[in-house]
């Protein structure tokens, strides 16, 4: 009930924002837009789940009960062991027997009487019990791992983009013991091989190419860096972080999901790692995109019109430079919120995180394709609204996009 | 030219040299110049010239892979020398710059009222009443309407005049004693162009302030400046009082250059003058005088020997060997038309002027 009045009071300050900034016109197409987007997708997937195929064995028990190809799906759910009044009874419950717009009616009714169906047929578990244990467990990891991701991105990529524009210059000499003495803090707090494997395969080059370049070495060190980091697959960042961290130290436990209540310490002990890595995995594609539009716009007229008034670097980047440059991050992130439903399968599949990307995979595995369809239409509306928003942020960050929307 | 008056800009033997993918490049190539306090000065001179980097320079705005050798003293300072302390509220306090666009001068995402105000609060520590209050002032001084509202507007809510108008005002927040103004009415409408020379005009006056405009345009700086600086190639050609200058020009090029000018009073169908030819390549300049492969005096000895920049008369300074209005420049021309063709190779067949 809570957390229905909170999310109705968020709707209502959302589109009272809208109106405020963009006016009725533009907030009454985007909304309309949103909603026809939300429609159609969970349409089509009450659409697909009437195609759902069943395995011969499956075919054969649908034959041996006398029962209707249209009962396929249920027969997919509850298996071959099922009885025929228990199929007949989903096959009713889910509106099988009529044709695909009243299931459809069926759905969105039920739905907005608040029952989204069950996690998994058999055991009969409610999905909204479901959802409300594991969707909070995702939701914090996506959002540490953000907040790990734009506190990495933002200051090394406004640092690197500053760097970019310098002197090309080698890099001076002290770094070169400070190197040495990182790798041997690494080596004996984490190990050797790691160590090895870290300075050789990344700084090593960076400081060689960087020696004889003669570039500006802070942007290329950082740039090389999130280069590399960012081709590293997920879940080799996974799999060694784990490794090192949970296996080889005991700085992790691999003890599941802590909530709030149980302390701040738990919570964040049973979550760092899973979350650092997912924020690793999404800082170099962030810190690229702000590098790009940083260096961009350092190049613009009002940054040397700033220059000459004497304001500092310092206050350049950040008061005049950062906010016209978020536009593209602001969009990779806002399709970054996907990730909340079926991102961090990986991950939560490596950490034994019992998350919703673990729980689509299982629904997945087990053709609990009622739950899915009810995923999906959630995963619609949370990206629909995610982006909404995104497009309204523009709004916020140039005030040039909100004289083309309103007129 | 007397030293005891206290100069607001000394520029000794500036030199700006930019190191491309092409080579290096010399733009701006040994300038001297003093600048007295509230003494106006216009430098003149075609794109490429070197006036917008040498604008840039004085108020510590030279790009990544530039150059650069000899003094600038600012208000007696020496910019080299100053300590870090100094430095960080001296360009914006001391000079200050107008852009050429201000289309693009101007933070399109920030509000008038911070990008006037900033300056105020981070050199004199204002608190932002007292920096809102001053923003109006200078609003209303640069004759903006209503001004409280437009410290809340963007940039693109305003006019290319009215923007221009916004950039003066912030170049002149803190008070600088010397404003350089760079092309300030090239990007804007020509009826606009009057209003914001005459607002530059008045507020130097009001203000005392020793100014620099850059201009391509003979026109604007005739009337606006004390002195005028012809620049070609990265140096100074041609330094007088604006009076001199117009009365007496002694450069070639200055001559080439007002004789470029298309005249109304003209009956229509006069040829018009253009110069012939192209600027050097500063990649690859010439030894001798810059402009001798385009001039009408050119002699041989202008191709081998660089003129240097000579006091002909009280406070009138030209670079050439053969000066107009000069016995030796007028010899040289004679000698030239004749010819038919210039010490330099020119051709001076008027027909062919077409074709160049």
């Amino acid at each position: 009930m809570i957390v229905l009045v909170a999310v109705l009071v968020a709707v209502l300050a959302l589109a009272a924002w809208i109106v405020r900034v963009a006016g009725w016109r533009f907030a009454l197409q985007r909304l309309g837009g949103s909603l026809l987007i939300v429609v159609l997708v969970t349409f089509a997937t009450t659409v697909l789940l009437r195609q759902v195929g069943v395995d011969q064995s499956q075919k054969d028990t649908l034959v041996e009960l006398g029962l209707p190809p249209s009962s396929q799906p249920c027969v997919a759910s509850l298996g071959t062991g099922a009885d025929v009044a228990t199929v007949e009874k989903c096959v009713e419950d889910r509106g099988l027997d009529k044709n695909v717009f009243a299931q459809y009616a069926g759905w969105v009714s039920d739905l907005l009487h608040g029952d989204l169906g069950y996690a998994f047929y058999k055991n009969k578990e409610p999905l909204t019990t479901t959802l409300q244990q594991r969707l909070p467990r995702t939701a914090w990891l996506f959002l540490y791992s953000q907040i790990t991701a734009l506190v990495l991105a933002v200051p090394l990529g406004i640092w690197a983009a500053y760097q970019a524009g310098r002197k090309p210059r080698r890099v001076p000499r002290w770094i070169f013991p400070l190197v040495l003495l990182a790798m041997l803090g690494v080596a004996f707090s984490v190990g050797w091989g790691f160590a090895a494997v870290m300075f050789g395969a990344i700084l090593l080059p960076i400081v060689v190419y960087n020696t004889y370049r003669g570039g500006p070495p802070g942007d290329t060190t950082v740039n090389t860096t999130a280069f590399v980091l960012l081709s590293i697959p997920v879940f080799v960042l996974g799999e060694s972080l784990r490794y090192l961290f949970a296996i080889k130290r005991d700085w992790y436990q691999l003890t599941g999901y802590k909530p709030w209540s149980a302390g701040v310490t738990a919570h964040i002990g049973s979550i760092w790692l899973p979350a650092l890595v997912l924020g690793l995995a999404a800082t170099p594609v962030y810190l690229r995109l702000l590098r790009a539009d940083m260096m961009q716009n350092l190049q613009q007229d009002y940054v040397a019109v700033a220059k000459a008034k004497g304001m500092s670097n310092t206050h350049i980047l950040i008061r005049h430079v950062l906010r016209p440059s978020t536009v593209t991050l602001l969009t990779v992130a806002g399709l970054n919120i996907a990730q909340l439903v079926n991102g961090a399968i990986v991950v939560e599949f490596i950490y034994d995180f019992d998350g919703m990307g673990s729980y689509l995979i299982e629904a997945v595995a087990r053709r609990e394709f009622f739950a899915v369809q009810t995923i999906v239409a959630l995963v619609a509306i949370l990206f629909v609204a995610a982006n909404t928003i995104v497009d309204l942020l523009y709004t916020v960050v140039d005030p040039r996009v909100r004289a083309t929307v309103s007129s | 030219m007397s030293d005891d008056r206290s100069n607001m800009l000394e520029i000794d033997d500036l030199r700006v040299e930019f190191s491309t993918a092409a080579g290096s490049l010399s733009a701006v190539d040994g300038v001297s110049l003093q600048l007295a306090e509230k003494e106006s000065i216009a430098i003149v001179g075609e794109s490429g010239s070197g006036k917008s980097v040498l604008a840039r320079t004085l108020i510590g705005l030279l790009a990544g892979n530039g150059t650069r050798t000899g003094s600038i003293r600012i208000g007696g300072k020496d910019i080299d020398a100053l300590t870090k302390k100094e430095r960080k509220h001296f360009f914006g306090v001391q000079a200050a710059m107008v852009f050429q666009d201000p289309m693009t001068s101007l933070n399109p995402v920030k509000r008038i009222g911070a990008q006037l105000t900033e300056s105020m609060k981070y050199h004199l520590d204002l608190p932002s009443n007292i920096a809102n209050d001053r923003a109006i002032a200078l609003l209303r001084q640069v004759h903006i309407p209503s001004p409280e509202r437009r410290l809340r507007q963007y940039p693109h809510e305003l006019s290319g005049g009215m923007r221009q108008r916004v950039v003066i005002a912030m170049a002149l927040a803190c008070e600088p004693r010397l404003l350089i103004a760079d092309e300030p009415t090239t990007a804007l409408d020509v009826t606009v162009q009057k209003t914001i020379l005459d607002v530059i005009d008045e507020l130097r006056a009001e203000r005392n302030m020793s100014l620099i405009l850059i201009t391509h345009d003979l026109g604007v700086a005739e009337g606006r400046a004390d002195r005028i600086g012809v620049m070609y190639a990265g140096r100074l050609m041609e330094l007088a009082s604006a009076k001199d200058l117009f009365s007496g020009m002694r450069h070639p090029y200055t001559q080439a250059l007002l004789r470029s000018i298309p005249n109304p009073d003209r009956p229509s169908h006069t040829r018009l003058h253009p110069i012939p030819g192209r600027p050097p390549d500063l990649l690859n300049p010439p030894t001798g005088c810059a402009f001798a492969a385009r001039c009408r005096h050119a002699r041989p000895e202008c191709v081998d020997n660089k003129p240097p920049l000579i006091e002909g008369s009280a406070g009138h300074f030209f670079a050439c060997h053969f000066p107009v209005g000069t016995p030796e420049g007028e010899a040289a021309l004679a000698e030239n038309m004749r010819a038919g063709v210039t010490g330099a190779g020119l051709s001076l067949d008027e027909a062919a002027e077409e074709f160049v």
